[in-house]
């Protein structure tokens, strides 16, 4: 059994589930078995054109108990940097890569009574092994937005496992049933909502649920990327309060990437803004948050930063560090 | 879930005067009958925010009244302790958190201290600190409490080695 | 009942994981890359812990072993892992032969073997956890991540300082180290960095550190026995301090559990007598400067205020016997 490092695989099955969605099924090439993991869970793959290792981070499909495969879904990017490109293009069955163990970002809550999933386009994936690994007798009900069932991945998959808990919200067919906030003002008391889908519909759902009164705690989201525009960057510079060193932060890498560079042992996991685990405390400085993590609220009250995608407004940042 | 909230001496919902909380979109109230007072004091706070009031009678009505809210609602409890305890439980095995309650009652609140000999939790006196228990050992009253065993830790202590009976 | 004044001790001072790198070594996040990931090791006192370990479990298995209901499958990934690594790093003394879901476990440092139906517990003697644990000396204590904490679901906890299996089950991380707050020089609250550090822990990146303390006259200190051990800690003098007590090193690791979402804390505890110290001259020098500038707080907090004065006492005269003997022999 593999404890650390990445894990060898094989892709062994590819299925085009619509005309932009690619399934891709790994079995371990060296292992036995791989490691099960828990619903919302990704991984990291790793693949290469020769020139450029393509790193992403997709979202597991596959039942999370099964250890013979794993199965991943990948929508190509018409402004892919690569990544998705790469995979829709030249990846083929008996390929060999490395991936990441599964981590979660986006678990299921253990006291919801109910949960309530709601997804656009390619931000069904996650949801796909949250469904297979519901415990503690909570129910649960899916909210899937697609243009047309033609366009919408694992339209039948859905319609034939979980049919009574799934309702399909199409935009583009003759009678539409556009997905909207609205429906979250009737969720029962102990339900539980989680987004995941573009960057513009996961803020409107969680703008929308914190004004229904619903507690930061029982809203969660996933974010496929960062999302974020990363054109017009400014260099900074952060002076770190504990060491008294100063580290320059050029406009094409991250306070984070800067601080790795310097050897600084800066805290981090996902590296899109979406988990916290890099917050440090800012003692001077203004932060242009850029994060998906803090709430307007966090930001006003706790002096913060997101070293992985926030940086300064101004030329000079102090953090705790 | 073993880790839900539970009602207890320090709980973080406790409150001497009850007053709406921001955030919420809607109220519902549970009181006792001796306390309806209370929950029209509340109620005329919450001014604009829509409110419903459930009179406790049985823990059977109020698990009716809480399943039938929605999200957005704050719940407040006002009542004598057994009954808050009541409502309070009910309230978290139908999924409501800490931050949707909060809890005002009304006389005597209870404490309790599990002892590390027997292993066993016993009501005590809430400003004591030192306390014997049924089992016979003594028992110093730290701070730290469970919500799987219920009380706050007690230490065993030989009364003669420390200078105290 | 179980003696608690056992003498045991590191004999192999290379399988020390001693705690003190700079001399004024206090509290701090140092946490490290685990680099052999292998959690398994076999030292000389193997048998002499794993014995000790298994007759505390039998002897208070309420005190010592906690796990709820629903971890079953949780145990059965930890029993695989142990037991994986166990054999793939000393396959000479331990040896697991799979038939499907049907295996077998031997361990040939104690001559022992069993063979049970992975998935299904009542084919072993104990709980799989239990079971897996009681062939390794380490404490085991498996600490699950809901919401933003840690909850301990699973403990197996024979080595206690100042901890209980039985009263800590349940707890969160916050509650367990809470409210007692411990706040560095600069303010942080450790705690709460600790917790979001393990946040970050992720399947695949095993992580370490060390927790050191001292410890008079005993095996470990749980609450349940504090009646006993507390008044015996002021029984410590300079005379005796050498034999009685103990350097305490507790070498902690961190896995992150994928199907469990968990962080299973692996501790290995391990004694050395103060007097053993001079068997390395710069471990002494090292603990005698840390221990004499232990601030009041933390050697409250720690559990060793009574004792601390006739240890550091112990350590002088012994400082000023060697250094009086360095003299003599450059006169002589």
């Amino acid at each position: 059994m593999r404890i650390a490092g990445n894990i060898p695989v094989k892709i062994d099955r590819i299925v085009q589930e619509t005309s932009t969605i690619k399934r891709f099924r790994f079995v371990p090439t060296e292992d036995e078995k791989l490691p099960a993991f828990t619903g919302g869970s990704h991984l990291k793959t790793f693949v290469s054109d020769g020139e450029t290792v393509y790193e992403r981070e997709y979202s597991l499909i596959s039942d999370p108990r099964n250890r013979e495969y794993y199965e991943i879904a990948i929508s190509k990017d018409p402004n892919s940097r690569g990544g998705s490109k790469h995979w829709h293009e030249a990846m083929k069955v008996g390929d060999e890569l490395e991936i990441s163990f599964p981590r979660n970002y986006f678990p299921l809550n253990p006291h919801a009574k109910h949960h309530v999933f709601y997804a656009s386009g390619i931000g069904i994936t996650p949801f796909l092994s949250m469904l297979q690994d519901i415990q503690f007798e909570q129910t649960v009900e899916l909210h899937y937005a697609a243009r047309t069932p033609e366009e919408c991945a694992f339209y039948e998959e859905l319609k034939e496992k979980y049919a009574d808990i799934t309702t399909f919200h199409f935009s583009r067919v003759e009678e539409p049933n556009r997905l909207t906030t609205d429906l979250m003002k009737e969720h029962r008391i102990g339900s539980h909502v989680y987004f995941c889908g573009p960057v513009s519909m996961v803020e409107e759902f969680r703008d929308a649920a914190f004004s229904y009164g619903y507690p930061e705690r029982a809203v969660h989201f996933e974010l496929f990327s960062s999302g974020l525009d990363n054109s017009n960057l400014e260099p900074f510079v952060v002076s770190l309060a504990e060491s008294g060193k100063q580290i320059q932060v050029s406009e094409k890498e991250t306070l984070l990437d800067a601080l790795l560079r310097e050897g600084v042992n800066a805290p981090y996991a996902c590296k899109i803004g979406g988990c916290g685990s890099c917050e440090i405390e800012v003692v001077e400085g203004d932060v242009e948050h850029r994060d998906h993590f803090l709430s307007e609220e966090n930001r006003k009250q706790r002096s913060t930063i997101l070293t992985c995608c926030s940086r300064a407004k101004s030329t000079n940042l102090t953090i705790k560090l | 879930m073993y880790n839900s909230p539970v009602l207890f001496f320090e709980s973080v919902t406790l409150t001497e005067k009850l007053s709406p909380k921001t955030h919420f979109v809607k109220a519902a109230i549970i009181c006792d009958e001796a306390y309806k007072e209370e929950a029209q004091q509340l109620q005329a706070q919450l001014y604009d925010t829509p409110s419903d009031t459930l009179i406790f009678e049985n823990p059977a009505d109020v698990r009716k009244f809480i399943v039938e809210q929605k999200m957005g609602t704050c719940f407040y409890i006002v009542a004598n302790w057994d009954d808050a305890v009541t409502i309070f439980s009910t309230a978290v095995e139908e999924g409501v958190s800490e931050e949707e309650l909060q809890v005002k009652t009304i006389g005597e609140k209870r404490k309790y201290v599990y002892c590390m000999k027997c292993f066993t939790p016993s009501e005590i006196d809430t400003q004591a600190k030192q306390v014997q228990c049924g089992c016979g050992a003594h028992l110093n009253v730290g701070p730290f409490y469970s919500k799987v065993r219920k009380g706050y830790i007690g230490y065993p202590f030989v009364p003669e080695a420390e200078g105290v009976m | 009942m179980f003696t608690q004044e056992l003498d045991f001790k590191t004999t192999d001072l290379n399988t020390f994981p001693f705690p003190f790198r700079s001399d004024n070594y206090r509290y701090s996040n140092d946490l490290r890359k685990l680099e052999d990931t292998n959690l398994v090791t076999i030292t000389p006192e193997y048998e002499l812990q794993v014995r000790a370990k298994r007759r505390l479990l039998d002897e208070q298995p309420e005190v010592r072993y906690q796990s709820f209901p629903h971890t079953m499958e949780m145990q059965w990934e930890f029993l695989e892992m142990v037991f994986e690594m166990a054999v793939e790093k000393y396959p000479q003394h331990f040896e697991l032969i799979k038939n499907g879901d049907e295996w077998t476990f031997k361990n040939n440092i104690l001559k022992e073997e069993q063979t049970f139906t992975f998935g299904d517990p009542s084919t072993l003697p104990y709980e799989p956890y239990d079971f897996a644990g009681r062939h390794f000396h380490q404490d085991f204590v498996l600490m699950v991540n809901r919401e933003d904490n840690f909850y301990l679901e699973i403990g197996q906890v024979s080595y206690a300082a100042l901890f209980s299996a039985h009263w800590n089950t349940g707890m969160s991380f916050d509650e367990i180290h809470g409210p007692v707050p411990f706040v560095s020089r600069n303010g942080d609250n450790l705690i709460d960095r600790v917790r979001k550090f393990l946040l970050g822990i992720n399947p695949g990146e095993p992580w370490t550190r060390i927790n050191w303390n001292l410890m008079a006259n005993r095996w470990d200190v749980n609450y349940e026995t504090m009646d006993v051990w507390e008044p015996q800690r002021s029984l410590i003098t300079p005379e005796n301090a050498g034999k009685l007590v103990r350097l305490r090193v507790e070498e902690q690791k961190f896995y992150r559990m994928s199907r469990s979402n968990a962080i299973l804390f692996v501790l290995n505890t391990q004694f050395l007598p103060l007097e053993d110290l001079q068997l390395r001259q710069e471990w002494f020098d090292l603990t005698y400067s840390v221990l004499q500038d232990i601030p009041e707080a933390m050697a409250e907090y720690k559990g060793i205020a009574p004792y601390l004065p006739q240890s550091v006492e112990y350590l002088r005269r012994v400082d000023e016997k060697l250094k009086n003997q360095a003299l003599q022999t450059q006169e002589g």
